[in-house]
This record gives C-alpha cells, structure tokens and sequence, in this order.
C-alpha cells in the first residue's frame, strides 16, 4: 500500500509525467537548435565520419584541416565575393565556381563548427597514446626538479599517482566513432536537476501523513516506525532507480535515433572528453557506471534530505536548516578554486552528488590534512559510507522519532522571529492583502526571483550580434540617409567609378604584362592595389541595391527612404522569431504560475462564501484582483521585452525612427504605412494587450476549478500549443497563445491584413474570459450537494 | 428590522433542500434545528446571496435583499459552517483584513479588533498565525470575525462546533446578550445549544418548516399530543424526527 500511495498516486505520476515531458522537450530541443537545419547537418555529421573510417588517423587529420581551410575560405568568400581574385583564394577558384550561387554564410558556419568537433576528436584519437606515454615521461622528469623531489611531499605523491592511475590506460585502443549520442546525454545538465526534483517530491510524500495530521495514527501502529521507515528506504531507493533507468533510458533512445547506435565495444577514452577517465572502460561498460553512479549519488542526496527534514519537527526550522545547508555547500562548490587547498570542499559536496556529470571528464586529485584522494575514488567511497550510515540513521530517526514534541528553544525562536517579521503585514489594506496572497503566500515571489534571474542570465540568449558597417556604407548612411535625391546617387557613382577605374588599370596591366611591356613585380604592385578595392566594391554594390529597392517603392506609390536596416532586420527579421517566441513562452509561464492561484486560492482556503457575504466582498474583491493581473501582467512584459530593447538599444540605438516602416527591406509588403518609431510603439502595445488577453485566460480558468486543476488547465491551454510550436510541432499553431503576440512573422509574411485574425480572436477570447471571472466571482456561486457541484446564475 | 423568507423554494437535481419555506424573523435569537441534510446551510447559503433560489422571496425591511446587494451585506454578520482561514495570516491580520472588506474605516478597526479579541479570549494569540491555531480557537476568531462592525443580522451556522462546554456557555450567554437589537439566526443540531437562549425554535426537516415557536410553547404541543409528562426540548426534537 505504501508503494502505491507513494509511487503511484495520481499526483505522483502526473509530476513524472510533466517532468519527463519538459526533459524530453529540453533535451531535443538542446541538440536540435534551429530545428530546420538539424537533419542536414546530422548528414553532413555521418558523411565527414564516414570519409574519415577509411583513412588513417593522421591522414584523418590532415583531410579535416582541409576541410576546415576550405570552409574558412567559403565563409569569406560568401561576404566578399570579390576576394576570389586574390592570391590567397585563387586555390579555391575551381570549387568557388561551382557553389558560389548556393553559399549561405550561416549554413558554412554550421558545417565549420562540425569539422571543428570532428577534427578535435581525430586530433584526439591520433595523439592519445602518445599523450599517456608522456604522463610516465613528464613524470620521471619532475621529480628529478628540487621542488618535486622531496617524497613525502604532496607534489610528488600526486605524481606518483597520476602515473599510477593512468597506468590502466596504456596501450587501449582508442578510434573514432560516433560521439555525440554518448556526449550529448552525459553533457545534458538539466536532467540532474529534474531528477532530484523528483526525489524530492517522493520525499514530501513520505511527510505527507505529518501535514495531514496522520503521523500520531500512524505511529501508534504495529508497523508504523521501524517497518515502514525500512519499507520507505525500499521505495526511495526504487523509485530512484525507476525514474533514473527511465529518464536516461528515453533521452538515450531519443540521442540514438538522432544521432545512431554507437559501438558499445568501443573504449570510452576514445571520446576527447572522457580522455581522462582512467577506468579503462568500453562505452556499454561505462553507460552501466554512468547510471549506478547517477542511482545511488541520487539515492544518497535524498536520504540526507529525508534525514533533515524528518529529525527537525518544526518545518520551517527544517527548511532553514537545509536552506542554510545548500547555501554553504554552494558557496564552497562555486568559490574554492580548484588548485585551492581547501579543494576537498568543493569537490566531496552534494552538488557533484546532484551533478556528477564532471566527476568523468576531469581527472583532479584531493588534499585532506596529510592524505592524497582521488576525485573518482572519494566519491564512490564517500558515496557508499555515506549511503550506509544515511540508510541506518534515517530508519533509525523515523522509527523512533515521536510525533507530539514540546517546540524546542530554536523553534520558539524561530517563531518568535517570525512574528516579528510578520507582525507589519497585519496593516496592509485590502487591496495590498492580494499581492501578498500571490506573491509571498503563494510562494510567487520565489518564481519572481528564479525568472528575473533566468531573464538576465539568458540576456545573451536574446542578444543581438553587431555588425560594423563598412567605411563606405558607414558614410554613406550617416550622409545620405533618407529619400533619394541626385546627390546621393553622384555619392555612390564617384566610388563605383573609382573602382571600375582600378579594375580597368589591372586589366591594362594585365595586357601590358602580356605583351612584355611590364614587369611580373610591376603587374603584381597594380594587382595588389586593385585587390584593395575589393571591399569597396562590394560596399557599392549594397549602396546600389538600397537605392533600387527605395526607387522602386517610391515608383508604386510608397514612402521609403534609404537607411541601415541591419538593426530592424535582426530584430523582426527570421533569426530573431524562435528568440520572440522563448521570450513570450517564459512570460507566458509565469504568468500561468504567478495567476493560476488568484481565485482558485480563495476555494483552497475556502473563504469564498465568507468573502462574498462581505459588504466590498464581491466587486472591490475582484477589482483588488485584476489590479494583481495587471501589475503582473505589466511585470513581466516590461521586463523581458525591456531587456531585449535595452539590449537592441546597447546595440544599434534607436536610429530612423521616423523613417518609413517599409524602408526595412523584409518590410516591403506590409499593409501598414507608418514610421518605424510608431511601428514600435504599435508592435509592444499589442504584445501587452495580448499578455493581458492571456493573463485574464488564465483568471478565468481560476475562477471556475480548483487550485491544481487551475495550474495545469492553464499550462494546457496558454502554454502547450506555444511550446510545441517552438519545438517545431505546427499542430495546434492556431491554437496558440504565442501567435498573437508574436504576430510579426505573419504580419510580415501573410497577405494583407490577415495578421489580425489572431489578434482579433484573442481580444475576443480575452474579453469573454473577464466577463466571465467576473460573473463567477460577482455574480456565480458555488455548493457541493451530495458531492456534486453545481453554479447558479444571480438573479436579476 | 425584519427578515422575511416568503415560499423560497431550492432544488439540487432531484433533491429538494428547501420546499416552499417562509418564515418571518424580527429582532431576537432563532434556533433552527435539523438534522444533517435538513436544508438549514441551504437556507443560509440563500440569505448570505451566495446560492440563487428557484422561486420566492428573501425581503429585508420589505425590499428583496437581490436589490439591496451590498446595502444589505453591509448590515450582515454570517459566520459560515465551514472554517475557511488564510493559515499564512495572524488573527489580528485577518479581522483587519475583514474589517477592510466590511467598509470600516482603519481606526475603528483597530479598536474593534482589538475589543472583540478580548471578547473571544484570544487577545493572547493575536499575532500568531492562523494555521497553528486549534479548531475551537478558530471557531472563537471566525465569530469574532462575523461580529465585526455591529452587524444588524447575524446568520450562525454551527457556531459552537470545536468549542469546550465552557466556551459553548460564554458563547450563548455572549449571544443572549446581543440579540436585544438583532435578528439571530442560530443553526445548530445540537438542541442545548439554543434551548435557554432562542427567543423561537424553527425546526427544519427534509425542507420544510415543520414547527415554529417558544421553547415553552413546543414543549407543550409535543406533550399533548403524546402524552409525555417529562417532556423537553430534545425529545421535542426526536419527536419530529423519528
């Protein structure tokens, strides 16, 4: 029964279920970036592999640094196509010629960063025995160094045992093979944290009998103590191992059918970031470490937690008590440098037992007062001393622990303190009572914290990479920025004029030399200073284009002027649309955590009758409310939204905003003729309009359920659609919340107005569900009769 | 100062929880007695507007209390039978809070809460929070709560419900003394929580009012029609529900 109340309780299984379904959604989304070049690239991946079986390891490596040349090569070539004329990238002229229409900048940045990775892993594979070798070599060396001699020194016993344990790795056979499915499940960090998460929700479930008041029923019972603390020790430990198998099993399979099977049989050390690992293990052998270690660096981390939060009474005490814990272990995991001293700190702490990801590809060894550990061999001993001792004390504490306890001197402080700290809340007015409902007794304010803190952490997620003009172009705009006139066009023929004057003199050149009327030294001086204008012509080449595309608007009727629109592209342009879509999935996220409580919380507390029969009880109570939403609402856009304006700003600044919205070239067929100053203005009002729509979605959905029916109503309504869609799953891309505020793709792209639809219905929608939170609360009431509930409409 | 419930009838479905109900209630203390089921939360769920009645009246002074919407609330003290508190906040936290949402202005407030804490006996714990506090001193606080700006009709659902005999008497006696210039409606199933203080016993049985009166007046009218010498309240009571 315990097994089932614990592990297979509904809420304990939806809480999985989320769990496994955001990991999932991070890890794809994790190897799969921009989504619409991840099959190709994965193509490209496997055929360099599979060019590479075939040869030897150095000439694997000689061919990948020729592929990473002529990708380099590319990659200039495609921003200035005129380099082909120099020396330089004459050797590439062949190949040029046959890719020059198809080369994308980004694509050859994508495919450059993949010879990089495969090249590491070549360079690796072909110096690694080389590499062991020199471990035993630099070792007699040192020690033949004063320094390093003395033997009872710390110096030379680390070298002793560096040679030591790289001893086992001599003579493995290491090649390449197929990376990345090993790498991107071992490098994936998110997962520890899931997965301790849910650990600690078994945990809760263990305590669950002392919330509800069952604790002194339960341990006045034959098998109450001693028997069911060893049955929980059972169920933490299985269901460790349940969700750990679980987990890592389906983000393995997922990294399988992305990336393929890899060999099992294949050393471990043949991976550049397990070079250091010195169990000389294949890759099936170290999978089934990887997974016990995770097991029971999990089991441990929970059984200490347990441990605290069962032997302290008092929770809050509890709470302080581990809060205070992390808090230090953190201080030491995060600021004691590694060469430190004091290192042992910072490597035997619980986040290597949350995150042992590290303890695999770095190899350190430990000072503790006169001994020499290694990292690998602390853990795994201190893992499973510690599990020992944690697994008796914890059965030992349950057993034995009585539930009624006389609060003890910390806990009347504690107390004492914080009714102290609460006693001015006692004077807030009713109003301020429902912000601190949402934020302080809903525990708001954490999630507050954690997303602000996401919000500028990720501020390079949503930066905007900037491109210094060209001399030319940087004069160009900053003169001739604004309608077309002559003089801008006499600019840009002077320049062309003196670039087509540099090219006639290299080919006169070109003819002289041929007919031996210069020298090879003289042609080569002339050609050097026309390869100068290489630049410039392409500069001139962009001048001529905006002046086209102005006079072409300018010919249909249309106001454009000639600006740098590099900024505005980066900013409404495709590259920037995934970013606008994370920016809007986050707040939508904290918006359904923030208001999902706003009425649901009165039902929880059940004070809905009693608020309603007050005089200011019905309307003032859900104007207090939508004031929150609003607040929150207000929040949350002018947060993230200012951070990527602020950080636009930092950028580019706020240049031709009076300038017509159509000047920006992607903005040529857009129903909308107004300047881009007053296009922004529109663009972030309707993106807050759209937030209140949702947050009032939210309100709605509120009112009318309970408390944990409200979060995940609102989760399935406001935020799956929109997280699918970032994901790639176009399904329910009409259904989403997301599309209305970020309505520039198909502003840009849709014909005519037909960009309004969604906002329009979202308008609708958001009208519709205020009305309706305010007849529920206002109007509506509720009563369970036989348990059935039933809503009746106020009577006019 | 009258409260007049006029053919208020209130169906769930296919059970009737009041059926055609009237009953006319002036300045004085009312039990309603019941059994669980009977409709007496039913009754008070209608005159606190928080369930919408199929067909009659609920008049205040004459005027439908839908009319009068928070003009009558203003004047109503309901004390529900469920306790529902924010555990988070301290005693005095949530009288100010309710006193806030009742219209009384901050220092009036401060000096009711205060007075009425002292009242309740829970002058002692009124900075603790509320989730430590036991079922009879929430009970204590909730009541205090109802209490807040004199309200002109209180409706008492279970009040006693949680309390020690001896807080069960202060309370009735604390009730007694208030009913001078309020209607009291006093729902219990407990008989002597009313019997030495109601002004009239209502009893309500599957919806309908089956008898109203003076204790005395009950007790007599049961005692002629069965012939019971040592008649009193509760077998009053039983005998209406056997």
């Amino acid at each position: 029964m315990e097994i089932k109340r614990v592990l297979c309780s509904k809420k304990t299984v939806f809480i999985m279920a989320i769990f496994l379904i955001v990991t999932v959604w991070f890890f794809i989304k994790e190897q799969t970036g921009d989504s619409q070049y991840f099959n190709q690239l994965n193509e490209f991946r496997n055929e360099e592999m599979a060019k590479c079986q075939n040869l030897e390891p150095d000439k694997t490596v000689e061919y990948l640094k020729q592929q990473a040349s002529y990708y380099d090569a590319m990659s200039d070539l495609a921003a200035m196509p005129t380099l082909i004329e120099t020396k330089q990238y004459q050797q590439y002229a062949q190949q040029y010629e046959a890719v020059k229409d198809e080369l994308n900048p980004e694509d050859i940045d994508r495919k450059k960063a993949i010879i990089s990775e495969i090249l590491t892993a070549a360079e690796h594979v072909s110096t690694y025995e080389e590499s062991i070798a020199n471990i035993k070599e630099k070792a007699v060396k040192m020690v033949q160094i004063s320094i390093f001699a003395k033997k009872d020194s710390f110096a030379y016993k680390e070298i002793q045992k560096a040679v030591k344990d790289y001893k086992p790795l001599e003579g493995i056979l290491v090649n390449m093979g197929n990376d990345k499915v090993i790498t991107s499940v071992v490098d994936f960090q998110l997962i520890h944290y899931i997965l301790f998460a849910f650990a600690i929700v078994i945990i809760s479930q263990f305590l669950e009998d002392r919330k509800l008041g069952l604790w002194s029923m339960v341990h006045s019972e034959k098998k109450g103590r001693f028997v069911l603390a060893l049955k929980r020790v059972a169920i933490l430990f299985g269901g460790v191992v349940a969700i750990t198998v679980l987990f890592y099993g389906v983000i393995f399979a997922i990294s399988c059918k992305m990336y393929g099977v890899p060999s099992f049989s294949r050393m471990i050390q043949s991976i550049p970031e397990f070079g250091d690992f010195v169990i000389p293990l294949n890759i099936g052998g170290f999978i089934v470490v990887f997974i016990l270690t995770k097991i029971f660096a999990l089991f441990l981390t929970a059984l200490i937690i347990w441990f605290i939060m069962s032997v302290i009474q008092s929770r809050n005490v509890a709470l302080l008590v581990l809060a205070l814990m992390f808090a230090t272990e953190y201080g030491c995991f995060q600021f004691i440098a590694p060469q430190s001293n004091l290192n042992i700190f910072k490597y035997a702490n619980i986040f290597y037992y949350i995150n042992p990801s590290d303890m695999f590809t770095y190899y350190r060894n430990l000072r503790f007062i006169k001994l020499l550990i290694g990292r690998l061999e602390l853990m795994y001993v201190g893992m499973i001393v510690l599990t020992i001792v944690f697994i008796v004390i914890c059965i030992a504490t349950n057993g034995r622990k009585r539930p009624v306890k006389t609060p003890g001197k910390i806990e009347k402080m504690l107390d004492r303190c914080i009714v102290t700290i609460q006693r001015p809340f006692e004077l807030l007015p009713a109003w301020m009572v429902e912000f601190h409902k949402s934020f302080i007794w809903q525990k708001g304010i954490l999630i507050i914290a954690v997303f602000v803190y996401m919000a500028f952490s990720g501020i390079k997620d949503i930066g905007y990479t900037y491109k210094q003009s060209d001399s030319y172009l940087k004069s160009f705009y900053s003169s001739y920025s604004g309608v077309v006139t002559q003089e801008t066009i006499d600019y840009v023929n002077a320049i062309q004029a003196d670039c087509d004057n540099a090219q006639s003199s290299y080919k006169e050149a070109q003819d002289q030399y041929s007919k031996g009327l210069i020298s090879n030294s003289q042609l080569d001086k002339i050609k050097n200073i026309n390869d100068t204008y290489a630049s410039k012509r392409t500069q001139v080449l962009a001048m001529n284009k905006n002046i086209t595309y102005v006079q072409n608007l300018n010919s249909k009727g249309y106001d454009a002027h000639i600006i740098d629109d590099t900024s505005y592209r980066e900013l409404f342009g495709k590259t920037n649309y995934s970013v606008d879509n994370l920016i809007s999935i986050k707040i939508i996220f904290l918006l359904v955590l923030l208001l999902s409580g706003i009425f649901a919380f009165e039902k929880k507390s059940n004070t809905v009758n009693f608020l309603r029969s007050l005089k200011k009880g019905r309307k003032s109570i859900f104007r207090m409310k939508m004031v929150v939403t609003i607040v929150v609402t207000v929040g949350l856009w002018a947060l993230y939204y200012g951070i990527q304006l602020y950080q636009f700003y930092n950028n580019y600044g706020f240049a031709y905003l009076s300038a017509p919205l159509k000047s920006i070239k992607i903005m040529e067929n857009v129903p909308l003729n107004c300047s881009i100053g007053a296009f922004l203005i529109i663009l972030y009002m309707t993106r807050f309009v759209m937030l209140i729509c949702v947050a009032w979605i939210v309100m709605m959905i509120s009112s009318i359920v309970s408390m944990e029916i409200s979060l995940i109503a609102s989760f399935a309504v406001c935020l799956m659609p929109s997280v699918m869609i970032y994901v790639g799953i176009d399904l329910f891309k009409n259904l989403s919340v997301a599309m209305p505020i970020n309505f520039i793709e198909n502003f840009i792209n849709a014909k005519g107005y037909a960009f309004l639809i969604p906002i329009i219905l979202m308008l609708i929608f958001g009208i519709a569900s205020f009305v309706v939170s305010y007849k529920k609360w206002c109007s509506y009431a509720e009563i369970k009769v036989a348990g059935k509930k039933f809503f009746m409409k106020r009577e006019k | 100062m009258e409260l007049k419930i006029e053919n208020v009838t209130k169906q769930y479905g296919t059970v009737m929880a009041l059926d055609d109900f009237s009953v006319t209630l002036n300045a004085g203390v009312y039990g309603f007695l019941g059994a669980n089921g009977a409709g007496k939360s039913t009754l008070m769920n209608l005159i606190t507007d928080n369930v919408k009645r199929d067909s009659g009246k609920i008049l205040y002074d004459g005027k439908d209390i839908l009319e009068l919407g928070s003009d009558f609330r203003k004047i109503l003290g309901y004390m529900p039978q469920q306790q529902g508190f924010y555990e988070q906040m301290s005693a005095r936290g949530f009288l100010l809070y309710i006193a806030s949402l009742k219209g009384i202005k901050r220092k009036t407030a401060k000096s009711e809460t205060k007075r009425l804490l002292k009242v309740v006996n829970l002058s002692e714990h009124a900075h603790k929070k509320l989730g430590g506090f036991s079922g009879g001193m929430k009970q204590r606080l909730l009541l205090a709560a109802t209490l807040l700006g004199d309200p002109k009709v209180l409706i008492l659902d279970e009040p006693t419900a949680g309390l020690d005999p001896k807080e069960r008497v202060n309370l009735r006696t604390f009730i007694s003394e208030l009913s001078k210039d309020k209607i009291i409606v006093f729902v219990t199933h407990v008989v002597s929580d009313v019997e030495t203080i109601a002004n009239e016993i209502i009893i309500v049985k599957e919806g309908r009012l089956m008898t109203m009166g003076t204790p005395f007046d009950l007790i007599d009218e049961v005692a002629d029609k069965s012939g019971d010498e040592d008649m009193n309240l509760e077998k009053v009571y039983m005998y209406y529900f056997r």
